[in-house]
Order: C-alpha cells, then sequence, then structure tokens
C-alpha cells in the first residue's frame, strides 16, 4: 500500500515545531517512517510540485502575503491541513506584535521600512479552513504521534481538550494560583504539556493558547480580586496568542 | 559562452527561508553573490519594549526552535547584569549544562539531517532514515540523551522553562542527572564514530582566511587579538541593511578583515591552549587553524565530543540544592554574549524601574556570519569557476550548508 503523503510547511515562526517533529528520538522517527514526506523544506531538498498531499501540516503564523497565496495552494492540494503549533493555531509569538502600532515596531528594526510587507500576524485559520489545531509550543510529542497515527489508522486524531488544571490534578501538584497566589494562566489554557510550570512552580503562562471552552474573562477579574495590578494581567493574556479571541476579552477589559 | 549564474530558489536543509543568487559580471567575469534571505520578521526587537523582565526569557525562546536555550540563557544574563543579580555557581553549572546539552543537539541534527545528505546523495529524509541504518540508530541514541539532559534540568528540550532569572524554579533531580550521566559516558564511543563519519567525508579543497571570533570568560575574543566587553558591543560591531535580505549583516569597524563564528571559530580559537582538541585534531589528520569554512562540519563533530565531555564532567560529584539569587527589580543595562551552536549570540537591554524593557538589541549567530557567508561564496565561484556548472551550484549549497546558518534566528 501506498504510503500517506505528507507536506510540512514552516511560515513565520521559529521552526520549534518542526524541530519537534525531527526531534529524531526513537518514536516519532519509528511512525515517520510510514509516511511519504513530499514537500519539507527544513530537512529534504525538494523539486518535488506542491501535492498532492493526504496531510499537510502549517507551522507559523501569517505574517506576510505571500504565505496568503501559499497556504490556499496547500489547502487546494491537501485531503487534510493541520495547523500545528502556537503560531499556527492563534497567532503565537509573533501575534505580540498586536499590541503595539504595526510602524512603531517596525521602525524600531529597521531604519528603512519600505521593503517591509508585512501584515497583521494572525493564525492560519484567518485564511483558509483548517482539520484540526495541534496546540503548544511546542506541541508535545505524544500529541505529533497521535496525529500522524491517526492518519495511519484513518480516524480523526484524539487531542486533549481540557485545561492544564486537568494534568494539575492528575499529578497532584499543589495550586499555585490559590496557595501561592500566582496568576496561573492554567485554567484557560489548553493542555498537552502534562501541567509542565506548574510542576516546576511556575504558573502556566499560556504557551499552548487557549481551551476551546475558556473563561478568560472571569479568570482575569480573579487575578484582580486577588490584587494583581492591571497592566500585569493584560500582559499574562497578550504573550501568547494575541490574536485569539478568547485570550484578548481577558486582556481587554483593562485597555 | 554559457550562462553560469546560479540561483538556488527557497534553500532546502537549512532552517528558515533564503534563496541565492550567483551571477558573473558580463564584462568583468567577476562574480556576484547575494544571499537573499527572506525569512519574514517578527520584529522580536519591536514588541518586547513594554514587557516586564520576567517574561523575556520565553519570549526570546522562540527566536529560534534549534537553539532556544541560548536567546533564553543570553537574554537571562543581560537582565541579571542590568538588574545587578548575581547567580550561584550551582546556577551557572546547571545552564551551562542546558547549553552544552542543547549544542550536542543542534549540532547533531545538523551534521546528520541536514549536512550528510549532500555527501551521501540522498534527497529524501526517509531515504535517510532508511537507507543509513547504523548512523540513524547512532544520531537517535545521542539524540535523545542529549534533548533528555536538557529537559531534566530545564523541564523541556524545546523552549523550557525552568530557568529564569536569578536561577531555576526547580532544582533537577539528582538521580535523574545520575543516569543521565552514566548514559552520556556511554555514547562517548558514538559521538568518535560520528567524528569518523564526518572527518572522512570529501570536502573540497578551499580556504578563504578570517578573524576568528568568539567568546571567552564572558568576553568577545578574536585570533587577531580582538577582546572586547559586552557593553562595549556597538562600538566595534554594525549592522547593514542590504535592501535584499530581511537579516542585517554585521560587521567590525575598526579590523581589516571579514570575520566567522561559529563550531570553527571556536576551535580554531582553543586549540593552542587545549591539548585534547590537538590530539583529536592529529588523530583525523585536520590542521588546525582551518581556513576551509567547510571544516565546520568536522569542528561541530569534535564539540559533539567536547560537548558530551563537559557534560559528563560538570554532572560529576554534583550536590544540589536550592540557592536561587535574590531579585530585586531596578532600572539597568545589560549586554552578553553567549556562545549558541552556530556562534556567538548578542542579547541588550535597558530596563526602567518597573522592570519592563525600554530597549532590546539582539545580534544572532548567522547575522554575524552573513558577510563571511557571501565572501566565501565568492571566493568559491572565483577559485572554482571552471567546474562544471552542477558542481559549483552543489558546492555552493554545500558551503552555505557548512555554516549550519539559521535564518529564522537571523531575521528574527
Amino acid at each position: 500500500m501506498a504510503k500517506p503523503r505528507l507536506g510540512i510547511f514552516k511560515l513565520s515562526c521559529c521552526s520549534g515545531c518542526e524541530a519537534q517533529i525531527f526531534h529524531f528520538q526513537r518514536q516519532i522517527a519509528e511512525v515517520l517512517q510510514n509516511f511519504d514526506i513530499v514537500n519539507c523544506q527544513l530537512v529534504q531538498s525538494s523539486n518535488e510540485p506542491l501535492g498532492p498531499f493526504d496531510l499537510a501540516l502549517i507551522e507559523g503564523s501569517v505574517t506576510q502575503p505571500w504565505q496568503i497565496d501559499l497556504i490556499k495552494e496547500i489547502r487546494h492540494h491537501s485531503a487534510l491541513v493541520y495547523a500545528i503549533g502556537s503560531c499556527a493555531v492563534t497567532g503565537g509569538i509573533p501575534a505580540m506584535k498586536r499590541n503595539t502600532p504595526a510602524m512603531i515596531a517596525e521602525q524600531r528594526v529597521y531604519k528603512d521600512t519600505s521593503i517591509i510587507n508585512a501584515i497583521e500576524p494572525a493564525a492560519v485559520s484567518r485564511y483558509i479552513k483548517t482539520d484540526a489545531s495541534l496546540k503548544g509550543c511546542p506541541p508535545g510529542e505524544e500529541s505529533i504521534i497521535e496525529v500522524l497515527s491517526s492518519i495511519l489508522l484513518h480516524k480523526s486524531p484524539s487531542l486533549n481538550e481540557y485545561c492544564v488544571c486537568v494534568d494539575c490534578k492528575v499529578s497532584a501538584n499543589t495550586c499555585l494560583l490559590i496557595v501561592d497566589n500566582a496568576p496561573c494562566l492554567g485554567p484557560v489554557t489548553n493542555s498537552g504539556c502534562d501541567a509542565l510550570c506548574p510542576s516546576v512552580n511556575r504558573p502556566c503562562f499560556g504557551c499552548f493558547g487557549p481551551v476551546d471552552n475558556a473563561n478568560t474573562r472571569a479568570l482575569a477579574l480573579e487575578f484582580e480580586n486577588r490584587g494583581h495590578a492591571p497592566e500585569d494581567i493584560s500582559r499574562l493574556f497578550t504573550e501568547f496568542g494575541s490574536a485569539s479571541v478568547k485570550f484578548l476579552i481577558g486582556a481587554d477589559i483593562y485597555d | 559562452m554559457t550562462d553560469q549564474s546560479i540561483t538556488i530558489n527557497h534553500l532546502s536543509r537549512v532552517e528558515g527561508e533564503a534563496t541565492f543568487q550567483l551571477s558573473f559580471d558580463a564584462h568583468s567575469g567577476a562574480p556576484l553573490v547575494a544571499l537573499e534571505i527572506f525569512e519574514p520578521p517578527r520584529f522580536f526587537e519591536g514588541f518586547l519594549v513594554g514587557r516586564s523582565y520576567s517574561e523575556i526569557g520565553d519570549i526570546v525562546a522562540r527566536i529560534c526552535g534549534l537553539c532556544p536555550v541560548s536567546h533564553t540563557l543570553c537574554a537571562l544574563q543581560a537582565i541579571e547584569q542590568a538588574m545587578g543579580v548575581e547567580v550561584s555557581e550551582q546556577t551557572k553549572r546547571l545552564r551551562q549544562l542546558m547549553s552544552m546539552s542543547q549544542l550536542v543537539s543542534s549540532h547533531l541534527v545538523h551534521l546528520y539531517a541536514l549536512a550528510l545528505p549532500d555527501y551521501l546523495g540522498s534527497k529524501k529524509i526517509s531515504e535517510l532514515l532508511e537507507l543509513s541504518g547504523a548512523s540513524v540508530a547512532r544520531l537517535l541514541e545521542m539524540k535523545t540523551a542529549a534533548n533528555e539532559l536538557t529537559a531534566a534540568i530545564g523541564g523541556r528540550a524545546i523552549h523550557p522553562v525552568a530557568a529564569v532569572v536569578g536561577g531555576f524554579t526547580k532544582i533537577p533531580d539528582s538521580k535523574k542527572l545520575d543516569t543521565l550521566r552514566e548514559t552520556l559516558f556511554n555514547i562517548k564511543p558514538l559521538a568518535q564514530e560520528t567524528l569518523s563519519l564526518f572527518s572522512s567525508l570529501k570536502y573540497p579543497d578551499f580556504e578563504n582566511p578570517k578573524e576568528y571570533v568568539s567568546v571567552e570568560s564572558g568576553y568577545l575574543i578574536s585570533n587577531n587579538g580582538l577582546r572586547l566587553d559586552p557593553q562595549d558591543y556597538r562600538t566595534e560591531f554594525i549592522e547593514t541593511e542590504t535592501g535584499y535580505a530581511m537579516a542585517k549583516k554585521s560587521s567590525m569597524t575598526s579590523r581589516p578583515v571579514l570575520f566567522a563564528t561559529g563550531a570553527l571559530a571556536r576551535i580554531n580559537n582553543a586549540f593552542q591552549s587545549n591539548g585534547y582538541i590537538r590530539s583529536i585534531a592529529a588523530e583525523i589528520g585536520l590542521n588546525l587553524p582551518s581556513d576551509n569554512p567547510f571544516h565546520n562540519n568536522i569542528a561541530q563533530a569534535i564539540e559533539i565530543i567536547t560537548g558530551i565531555n563537559e557534560c559528563v564532567d560538570l554532572l560529576s560529584e554534583f550536590e544540589l540544592k536550592a540557592d536561587d539569587a535574590q531579585v530585586r527589580v531596578s532600572s539597568g543595562v545589560g549586554a552578553c554574549v553567549f556562545e549558541a551552536p552556530r556562534g556567538v549570540l548578542y542579547h541588550y537591554y535597558e530596563i526602567n524601574n518597573r522592570g519592563l524593557i525600554e530597549k532590546a538589541d539582539i545580534v544572532t549567530p548567522t547575522a554575524h556570519n552573513f558577510a563571511a557567508i557571501e565572501d566565501d561564496l565568492l571566493h568559491l565561484a572565483a577559485t572554482f569557476r571552471g567546474m562544471p556548472h552542477l558542481t559549483l551550484k552543489r558546492d555552493c549549497g554545500e558551503l552555505i550548508r557548512a555554516y549550519d546558518p539559521c535564518f529564522s534566528c537571523s531575521v528574527h
């Protein structure tokens, strides 16, 4: 049987998701051997035409006009398109630029901004339909294996759609919000990290982006009741995924 | 005469996006080179302004998925300097372990997955995974051990979270570190095999002398007498916007020749005082210092050995205790130069009395190497002009790749 055809693409980001896929730890390498990796600029030379793909994975946020054309073309040639990583799913770190007027942010970096052709950083789903979102910065190895093996098993990937608090309870972590009064984003952040930060004694800072049913407004008010300064609360909700409406609701009440 | 110009559109097996153009002047025949780094800017220095000192380590990690540890640690040290925070010896040691384990891991990916296919002639990563079974098994075993060490200290290998201003949010599990010391000790022979493999590959016979810049005890040094406090970085190093690349091109103002940084620069600057490196080089017949940029591959293979050795040494007789430094928010200015896997990384921050960033300045290894890569390509084209077109094109690709460039970093 022919191996499923896989395309892996990078937009504006750090390549950390691809680095996680090609982490060269045993399990992912094993799963990858069952795929025909057609396009992946990071690890192979390719003169191959774009697609067709059984699965296209896109990492990175959209910050340039040409990227919109590229992802539309990828969509056209792919049975399934999954956004992988916080940048592609919610805009991620690059979307932090949205907190500053674009011109000011750009002039802080370049003297000559005439060659800049940047658009507002956005998630992939602003421009094309995506079939699943693999959250994380970077996504955990287990969820990458789940996504890839779901293709081999012809099923939908089963991804964690609950908040970090659940993982904290499973790990029997002390609640940093209640006990230490730390501004922890765990209650509104998607799990998949095994409650990594609380497990090393630091509050979650939301790197996996919002969980689907996040009540960010309630959490922001809770932080405020506990004495946290509005500007600190606002910063918390704008570090990861400023392009995601859910996190913005948490920040907007202070604007 | 046939058109000898070369274009490599959207270079593969490098991190990030760049296109390479080489042409020959119609009249003089002189080669013209442009490395068009079209990696989109994310404007880190633009949006870091106004963020809190406590967030910077996490944010700048996302400049690069291959060397996040370097960005985080470089930023933490610059911030600690700005706020007058003195970290403990234990913190320094744990940070060095994170840095070294990441260096081993980064070099492994570059050598086996990005560079090796040039020399094996394999096109697809799946072919590489299937064809060279032995080397892949070696890669997996070493990579897993290195990643596990970074993760044991930092929480995870890519974008670690436990290293913060002042120290660590949690000290690592001693038993885990003991086990990893043993694992790393046991993979030493695999590192030797890696060096044998990469020193046996046939590299073009090509030299282009440069000044080699590296970091020694927190200062920038070179083989030509440079010794610069990172606070004075901007008195010597400037960046130029090229108009054709989104990365800026770094140069030194007072020096006559171009400079390079990275594994080969480090080895070139270290071998005279380091007998171990000299003996390894002698074993494989590598003459140091080397002005052949392709030898960066061999230098990385040497650093995999010395990196693993250093991790094993640092993990020996290691008693851990909670000893984070006290952090008091204060205004100040801080700069740090740091040896990332690909070379010298520079972070600079101005912080106000509320702990918020007023100004950020970041220059990455690939921005430092930008001019050197182009100059090497020019000389390569001039030297091997008579060669078949495809051979020259392949050599140009191999040369760029030998630098292990990270274009996402270079633009950021």
